[in-house]
């Protein structure tokens, strides 16, 4: 056994890293459970727009196309990220590119595993390490405090504390209910034993609020329910109906049946959707790769040069492989942070992840109890350790200013990591141009600048149009 | 005439301050057309609750009680922030105060007026100054960042950039619609003059997107609503059907008739509405002054503002002067700082914007051409030069970075400034205490970190209750 966790330690470069073992498997724990959700909210977005029959056999390939993509990150490039289908791109593909443009799935899938493969030949032949490195340091850190921001925004909103406003943008929600004040009490847990410098903060936060949820839930009859999930555990759609469940492949290697039905017609619409679908892939992996190597302090580590590429290349893979299990555009989830905080500095996270959800696979009903409001701490403590690096940003300089302010603000008010990103190099290459200082511009940034450009015409564009 | 400027400058202190009076013309032009909008949207609110037939007299009585307000803000503490009535309070009174806990528009008035005279006694006492010098320094500077993420957030929702998402909280918006369109426009204008350095950024923004959108909406068929309100000037509900009109004030004075009919039962909730109306204005108007006076660098050494005393007690008499005149909590303008952009620095633009709401009670139908679309562009760049506050914090520092960042977030988040600041302090309290460093923690801190812990347990937990209660005695008070 001693043997077999020396091997662990120098295969991941566990100690080197300054991490423990222990650590890692609770940081893989950790993450799992603020990242789940997704075995939920990816098959019922989709189903929405193909079906609820399909529910189950989504759920199974959503876990499917984690589990590769998770093996892949933490065996071939050691990176401590973990992966599933993308929320935000799911949507995208159910609400325009099937509902609206009225493809099948098979065809979206296809779309996907082009998308995919681009991705994988651009990360292969350095074009994405060239742009990783052109991107402005202002630029790099607003990155990193915006998707802080987003994810705040994300832990809030599920958790009830935010709601639609009436007239207005947002507003805070009931604060009386108890779903929402066991939030409250997440977010509170969470911050006190972070604060006293308590590792496991995230951890305790979230399971003193399963604890209590189920208590009140059961004894004292708590039911809160937000855009349509219960907030409590046990109660509603967080019930727990059955142990355990058989998990239904149904739709593994959907994609070869893209060709029903296509004509050339679709080809210019189709050539839009794989591009945007490439641009989203990259510059949400692009964002939340930086964010969580700023955060685990692996960006400046020399001894970790290469691991960002391997990483881009097992995203992208991971996207290839999902796509004919049958799930959409898999990418890089940024509540890795989340285990990150907790400690975990490894490639031993995805794995030990992967694992989890293969067993979830099976245990898809019990898992149902964690609700938003329970993993709301974990989700606003990474948010607001991710915000202080607006300590490395100089506001003195206007295109700094501009570009740092429309990344962070539009990052966390688009609910896209990608229009976020693209918003910020916008600013920054208007307010380089108008201060007469655009020749001062690298040719990568002058260039993205015009991609960016191109991306919302595409997007807000062309693609309505299509339809 | 030079006389007259002279007396002016030497009155509003212009050229000492820096300015000269066509800035603080201009600056109070700018603001008013970043501000006017409260011209349709207080009685668009209010009349939701009392009835449409009243709309009129509430554009009257918005009209009135910020010309009266601005004015008295110009010319008593010379400093250079405008009021109206306020945003979310209004929405509170109409739909708390009135909808849910069954009061009459007239005791609601009554309500305000009495929260008002309360301000004016903690304003007079000292007790306001010292809670503002009070303020941890991490707090002040994320409660200025902060409220330029709630400008951001509402220009670009009144604007259709952002809207409410589907199962998501917000989402870009139709980005291909021309209203939309316009209101990017008017931010590209306003940000790319303003970088080159132009002090007429905000004016000209605003003004060339009116005339672009007019043109457009007029010879290309542009139309675009969002929110209910056209975004294209001269179009739908931006159409300028008549040029002038007569004010109706049939509202004036109402707020006297609020006491026939008031029951001792009901004595409880409106305690409890008058309490939660003064921690309202009170932390609005705080942190909008404190926001304006470090833009217009009025900041003294020893951190209070220069002439904030005697702006607070005007914010505290208009609430009242607004309560007879038949509207609305009046408060600081956080707009303003629009003005501050384009350099104005004394009570004379204050004067400006009160003279322009006097003029604009005439012309109101005129005035509906400038849409949100228009306006975006000014309150985007107020909103980016107030976010650069974060600089000022220490990150480096939990106990800093945790209270800061859930202020500037939550306060554009939860579309409050209150309770932003509510939820900085209560953090702030709780970060200091947790780690060991209670002792730091000033004894007027502590007992606000309680208050407002009290705040929020009488807007979430007991005026909803008092409502229930209530809706048993008054089915029929709607």
């Amino acid at each position: 056994m001693a043997a077999f966790e020396q091997r662990l330690d120098s295969y991941f470069h566990i100690t080197e890293r300054g991490s423990t073992l222990r650590t890692e498997l609770k940081a893989g724990l950790i993450t799992f459970l603020t990242m789940f959700y997704i075995l939920a909210a990816n098959p019922s977005i989709i189903s929405a727009a193909i079906g609820p029959e399909f529910f189950g056999q989504l759920v199974a390939v959503t876990a499917l196309a984690a589990i590769i993509a998770c093996l892949l990150m933490g065996l071939y490039a050691r990176f401590p990220v973990v992966l599933a289908p993308s929320m935000g791109i799911n949507s995208f593909i159910a609400f325009t590119v099937v509902i609206e443009m009225g493809y099948t799935y098979a065809q979206a899938l296809l779309a996907v595993l082009i998308a995919g493969i681009l991705f994988l030949g651009l990360s292969l032949t350095g074009v994405r390490t060239r742009i990783l490195e052109s991107i402005p340091i202002a630029l790099k850190h607003s990155i990193t405090v915006g998707i802080g921001l987003f994810i705040m925004v994300v832990g809030l909103y599920n958790a009830g504390i935010i709601v639609h406003g009436n007239g207005i943008a947002l507003q805070l929600g009931d604060l009386a209910s108890p779903g929402v004040l066991l939030a409250v009490f997440s977010i509170v847990v969470t911050l006190v034993l972070w604060i006293r410098g308590r590792w496991s903060a995230v951890l305790v936060g979230a399971l003193s609020t399963v604890a209590i949820g189920l208590v009140g839930g059961h004894y004292l009859g708590w039911e809160t329910e937000v855009n349509g999930s219960s907030l409590i555990p046990g109660v509603g759609t967080a019930a727990v109906e059955e142990i355990v469940a058989v998990p239904d492949f149904g739709l593994v290697g959907e994609v070869f049946n893209a060709m029903d039905g296509f004509s050339s017609v679709l080809v210019p619409s189709f050539i839009a959707v794989v591009i945007s679908l490439v641009m989203v892939d990259m510059f949400d992996t692009t964002g939340t790769l930086l964010a969580v190597g700023d955060e685990a302090g692996i960006l400046d580590d020399p001894r970790a040069t290469g691991s960002i590429e391997k990483a881009m290349c097992a995203d992208a893979a991971g996207t290839v492989a999902g796509s004919v299990m049958g799930a959409t555009t898999v990418t890089s989830f940024i509540e890795s942070n989340v285990g990150i905080a907790a400690g975990a500095r490894t490639g031993l996270v995805p794995v030990v992840v992967a694992l989890l959800f293969a067993v979830s696979l099976f245990l898809v009903p019990v898992l149902s109890v964690i609700t938003a409001a329970c993993i709301a701490g974990a989700l606003i403590l990474v948010g607001l350790l991710m915000a202080a690096f607006v300590k490395d940003i100089d506001w003195k300089r206007p295109e700094n200013a501009v570009a740092a302010a429309l990344t962070i603000f539009m990052m966390g008010l688009s609910g896209s990591v990608t229009d976020g990103i693209a918003l910020g190099f916008l600013g920054y290459g208007l307010a380089m141009t108008v201060t007469g200082r655009y020749r001062e511009m690298s040719r990568t940034v002058r260039v993205l600048s015009w991609v960016f450009l191109g991306y919302f015409l595409l997007n807000y564009w062309i693609i309505p149009r299509l339809r | 005439m030079t006389g007259f400027a002279d007396r002016l400058d030497s009155f509003f202190r212009i050229t000492e301050r820096g300015s000269d009076v066509k800035t603080e013309l201009k600056g109070g032009l700018i603001t008013f057309l970043a501000m006017f909008y409260i011209l349709a949207a207080n009685p668009g609110i209010i009349s939701t609750a009392i009835g449409m037939e009243y709309y009129g007299q509430l554009v009257a009585a918005t009209a009135l009680s910020a010309c009266l307000a601005c004015i008295l803000m110009g010319i008593y503490a010379r400093f250079p922030v405008a009021l109206a009535p306020g945003m979310g309070i209004n929405a509170f009174i109409a739909f708390t105060i009135v909808g849910a806990m069954g009061f009459t528009y007239e005791q609601a008035l009554a309500a305000v007026f009495i929260s008002g005279v309360l301000f004016m006694v903690l304003t007079v006492t000292g007790l306001r100054s010292r809670i503002i010098s009070s303020i941890p320094p991490v707090l002040k500077f994320s409660i200025s960042a902060g409220i330029g993420f709630f400008i951001i957030v509402v220009a670009l929702f009144n604007a259709g950039i952002i809207v409410h998402g589907s199962g998501s909280a917000l989402s870009m918006g139709d980005l291909a619609s021309p209203g939309v369109l316009l209101a990017v426009f008017s931010i590209i204008v306003t940000l790319v003059l303003w970088l080159r350095g132009m002090w007429s950024a905000v004016l000209l923004g605003a003004l060339a997107a009116v005339v672009v959108g007019y043109a457009g909406g007029q010879l290309l068929g542009w139309d675009t609503v969002v929110n209910g309100a056209s975004l294209i000037p001269g179009v739908g509900t931006a159409s300028a059907g008549e040029v002038m009109t007569l004010p109706d004030f049939g509202l004036f004075g109402e707020m006297f008739t609020g006491l026939t009919g008031f029951g001792l039962g009901m004595l409880p909730a409106f305690a409890a509405a008058i309490l939660s109306l003064l921690v309202v204005d009170v932390f609005d108007t705080t942190g909008t002054l404190v926001a304006v006076g470090s833009q217009a660098g009025m900041i003294r050494e020893d951190g209070t503002i220069e002439g904030g005393e005697r702006a607070l007690q005007v914010d505290a008499a208009s609430t009242m002067v607004g309560a007879v005149a038949g509207t609305t909590t009046v408060t600081t303008f956080i707009e303003s700082n629009v003005g501050i952009a384009a350099g104005a620095r004394t009570g004379l633009m204050a004067v400006v914007v009160g003279l322009l709401f006097g003029l604009a009670l005439f012309f109101v139908p005129v005035l509906s051409v400038i849409t949100s679309a228009c306006i975006a562009g000014a309150l985007v760049l107020v909103g980016l030069l107030m976010v650069s506050a974060m600089r000022e914090i220490d990150w480096t520092r939990l106990e800093n970075s945790i209270p800061a960042a859930l202020t500037v977030f939550m306060t554009g988040l939860s579309g409050s400034i209150t309770d932003g600041i509510a939820m900085g302090f209560m953090s702030y309290v709780l970060v200091m205490w947790v780690s060991g460093r209670r002792s730091e923690i000033s004894l007027t801190v502590r007992v606000l970190g309680w208050v407002f812990l009290g705040y929020f347990l009488l807007n979430y937990w007991i005026i909803p209750r008092l409502r229930s209660c209530q809706s048993g005695r008054w089915p029929s008070s709607e």
